[in-house]
């Protein structure tokens, strides 16, 4: 069937009047969506969660119906053929599809069997294979990497060997559906720097070397400033779409959609300066900062410094202590002499890349693991002649998946779990349940499913299965990893209520903006030691330790630092800002 | 933390024979061990294999499994103990009423069944970790191919060994979130089994939600529409034919314990 469209590239992608509805669901998942994508172009998906981004992405692949069940409407073409009808070969053949979950799409035993995978399935010859074996391990930065297992590669490596193994259908789509959510900063940047590449380059190894049309789901908006085309959803329908400038300027729409603005735009909005064009970049919002002749008021930024200076006036006792600890799996050095002092009611961060020693830290803390050497001593109680058990009444650990831990049937008896382990009356229990679902905004949930409630939900309720042993000190592991931008706000704005009623908080993260917006204390871990330890304002403006730690500050602190006043959120930044007389 | 049936990569005379040889020398072991109830014999074919660990540096790995094989011997031996009534009686439970009717005890023909029962698993057990131990899964997928095996099933066993060790880790961490919030692994074995929940529920409820996300990534890479041609053809060396000799060596030897000694 010929296209009716004429623009000047003939559309690789065209929806018209698109809804559709999963199987066993009455809600539609799409409404009504048109629209055309042409070849080449990197399209990038933003929204809340539930807004059917994914659902979206598998439309525009050809993934609905064939490998999606549902009920469908309206019309789709992919290069012009119709994929409800198409075999699903066809669609594997022109669709490479990337999840977030790259354990799960590695089953291979070596890196050139997980990209052999696909043509050998497709019958290639082995001449031709093992040629584009070695062309795509270039690309994806694995060269020599034939024989290793994919189990043996960090985070990044094994993501970028995902996008591999798709790159060797050679596809003419590249959908990514949140690439980089479970990888750090480190291995954010490389899956980026390969998604760049492979835009500029093409699909390297393809022989007519077509265009990639790459469409990429993304929760941070400052990686979504390289897209051609953003497109927002909310509840399965388009809100916006077009260049990225156009849609990031609406910050209103940003906050209405629950999607982080992006920092520097969201700077000169709530400035409500009428600018000449949109900056995306620092550069672009030091010239417009210095075009429209602001200022920082240094009596403010002097009064915000000391205000955090007499922060630590309000600490309590020391209640963590560690003294020379060291700590090693099998003959590997893991912690290396940490000593280490905490006080009550300090709010603080443990930052630092993957395999710095974090999280073995924060085991030793409540007592999973106990060092070789040192004591680690919390509440008063040496780790290594109290049980976890014992532990657990003061220091509550968080995990990052809720999944882990949730087992039960009602949200009530899940919340119950520990308190009842540890012998306390039925009323008691139902005192401390309620206690702590009414802290976590849960109050009024306790009889249902906690399978059935939303990933940001069922973090609370883990958090509230801690909070009833009413521990002293709480650590929560990547608290805001896999929510969308206003969970991870709900969940940061509860941590920071547990703090102000008196809780000890740790946690673990990548996420720079948390670190800045939320957290007193920062302990930045490399290789083992304490590479710094200091609040975040020092932390975010020393480039040695930036660079050290390949930490990316948030875009407004790196802004402001530009500026020689590090700021730590936009709101703080626009309260010291004013703008010179007679501008 | 030890991976159970995984790959352990090396050079030794095992790894470099063709899988299907290996196949072979498996099925025609766990074959003989069935089919034999010698006690001698059953104790050459663990000498076969232990032979054969030792050569490839694989020793530490059968030691690992001794103390379960003896705890899997001796609930076997005490089962056909008390459930196999045959030859003389060695110990006497329950006194027989009738004079010069056996009574029920522990007796010669249930202790022996017992022995042999335990030498058979422990020879059909330590054959096949040999064999998944020292082939590399795409191998092991190839051998299996070569057997005419569906390559559903194929694909299954070669996934299944793939996320034990995800699995495994999986695991660890749910007992560990657990431990945290007070969780005690119970006593007994009704305790045990009642505190396998808090585990067991969340293992399965994660691990059904990877299932999807492999099975679509198994599509996607065109599993559906599959023409398969492996990457890497089976090569038979210089191993293979010393295999031969080996299989020939143990049916000498079980010809010679069946039918000269019978």
């Amino acid at each position: 069937m010929p296209i009716l469209f004429h623009v000047e590239k003939e559309p690789l992608i065209v929806l018209s009047d698109f809804s559709f509805t999963y199987q066993n669901s009455k809600d539609s998942a799409l409404s009504n969506i048109s629209l055309t994508i042409c070849p080449g172009e990197v399209i990038g998906i933003m929204g809340a969660g539930g807004a059917g981004k994914s659902t979206f992405a598998y439309a525009l692949s050809g993934l609905i119906p064939d490998f999606i069940p549902g009920n469908y409407q309206g019309i789709v073409r992919i290069d012009n053929r119709d994929p409800m009808t198409a075999p699903p070969r066809n669609v594997a053949e022109t669709v490479g599809l990337v999840f977030q979950d790259f354990e799960s799409q590695l089953f291979s035993s070596s890196c050139e069997l997980e990209i052999a995978f696909a043509m050998e399935n497709r019958g290639i010859s082995r001449t031709l294979m093992q040629e584009q074996i070695y062309r795509i391990l270039h690309q994806i930065g694995l060269p020599g990497y034939e024989i290793r297992a994919p189990s043996s590669l960090s985070g990044g490596q094994k993501q970028r060997l995902v996008i591999g193994a798709v790159l060797a259908l050679s596809p003419e789509i590249l959908c990514l559906d949140e690439p980089v959510t479970d990888l750090d900063p480190v291995g954010k940047e490389e899956i980026f720097s390969l998604i760049a590449s492979i835009r500029r380059n093409g699909n390297d190894h393809q022989s007519d070397n077509k265009p990639v049309t790459s469409i990429i789901i993304e929760h941070e908006t400052e990686e979504m400033t390289a897209v051609d085309r953003l497109i927002l959803l909310e509840n399965g329908r388009i809100v916006a779409n077009g260049a990225v400038q156009d849609v990031m300027q609406d910050i209103s729409l940003f906050r209405r959609l629950g999607i982080m603005p992006l920092p520097v735009i969201e700077y000169f909005h709530d400035l409500s300066l009428c600018l000449s064009r949109v900056p995306l970049t620092i550069s672009d919002a030091i010239s417009l900062y210095h075009e429209n002749h602001l200022t920082l008021d240094t009596t403010r930024y002097q009064e915000i410094i000391r205000q955090e200076k007499n922060r630590s006036q309000t600490y309590g006792p020391e209640i963590i202590s560690l003294k020379n600890v060291h700590f090693g799996y099998e003959e590997k050095p893991v912690l290396h002499d940490i000593s280490l002092t905490i006080r009550s009611r300090e709010c603080i961060a443990l930052i630092g890349p993957n395999g710095c020693g974090k999280t073995t830290l924060s085991r030793q803390f409540t007592g999973l693991l106990h060092p070789d050497t040192g004591e680690v001593t919390i509440a008063g109680l040496n780790t290594r002649s109290h049980s976890i058990h014992e532990l657990s009444r003061h220091i509550g650990y968080v995990f990052q998946n809720p999944d882990h831990q949730i087992f039960s049937e009602t949200v009530f008896d899940e919340v119950a779990y520990g308190v009842r382990l540890h012998g306390f009356s039925s009323s008691e229990v139902t005192l401390r349940v309620s206690e702590a679902l009414a802290a976590v905004g849960l109050s009024g949930h306790e009889s249902a499913d906690p399978f059935s409630l939303p990933k940001g939900d069922r973090q609370r309720v883990a958090v509230a299965s801690v909070l009833a042993l009413r521990p002293d000190i709480i650590v929560m592991d990547e608290p805001t990893t896999g929510l969308d931008y206003r969970d991870q706000v709900r969940m940061m704005e509860l941590i920071r209520e547990l703090n102000q009623k008196g809780h000890t908080i740790i946690i673990i993260t990548h996420a720079m903006w948390v670190v800045a917006r939320y957290v007193h204390r920062v302990i930045v871990l490399k290789d083992g030691q304490i590479l710094a330890d200091d609040n975040p304002r020092s932390i975010f403006s020393n480039e040695e330790i930036l660079a050290k730690a390949a930490i990316k500050p948030p875009q407004i602190t790196a802004f402001s630092s530009r500026l020689g006043y590090p700021m730590l959120s936009v709101q703080e930044m626009v309260s010291v800002t004013f703008q010179e007389e007679g501008a | 933390m030890s991976e159970i049936l995984q790959y352990i990569p090396g050079t030794s005379p095992l790894h470099h024979l063709n899988p299907v040889t290996k196949l072979l020398l498996v099925i025609l072991i766990v074959g003989l061990c069935v089919m034999s109830a010698q006690v001698p014999f059953l104790c050459f074919l663990i000498g076969v294999l232990v032979l054969g660990a030792l050569f490839s540096g694989l020793i530490k790995e059968i030691i690992n499994q001794v103390p379960f094989l003896i705890l899997l011997s001796f609930f076997l031996v005490i089962l056909t103990s008390l459930t196999v009534q045959e030859g003389d009686l060695l110990l006497t439970i329950l006194p027989s009423a009738e004079p010069g009717v056996q009574g029920y005890g522990i007796t010669l023909g249930g202790l022996l069944f017992g022995v042999i029962l335990s030498l058979r698993f422990i020879v059909m057990i330590t054959a096949f970790q040999l064999f998944v131990v020292t082939t590399k899964p795409s191998d092991l997928v190839t051998g299996l191919l070569a057997f005419r095996l569906p390559v559903d099933y194929v694909l299954m066993l070669l996934i299944a060994l793939r996320f034990i060790p995800s699995l495994q880790l999986e695991a660890r961490r749910i007992h560990e979130a657990q431990l945290c919030r007070g969780y005690n692994p119970g006593t007994g074995i009704s305790g045990k089994i009642r505190s396998m929940k808090p585990i067991m529920i969340p293992l399965v409820a994660n691990s059904l939600a990877k299932t999807q996300v492999l099975g679509l990534t198994l599509d996607m890479r065109g599993y559906r529409a599959r023409k398969n041609l492996p990457l890497h053809k089976l090569v038979f060396g210089f191993g293979d034919v010393i295999s031969a000799v080996l299989v020939v060596i143990i049916l000498a030897a079980f010809a010679y314990l069946h039918v000269f000694n019978a």
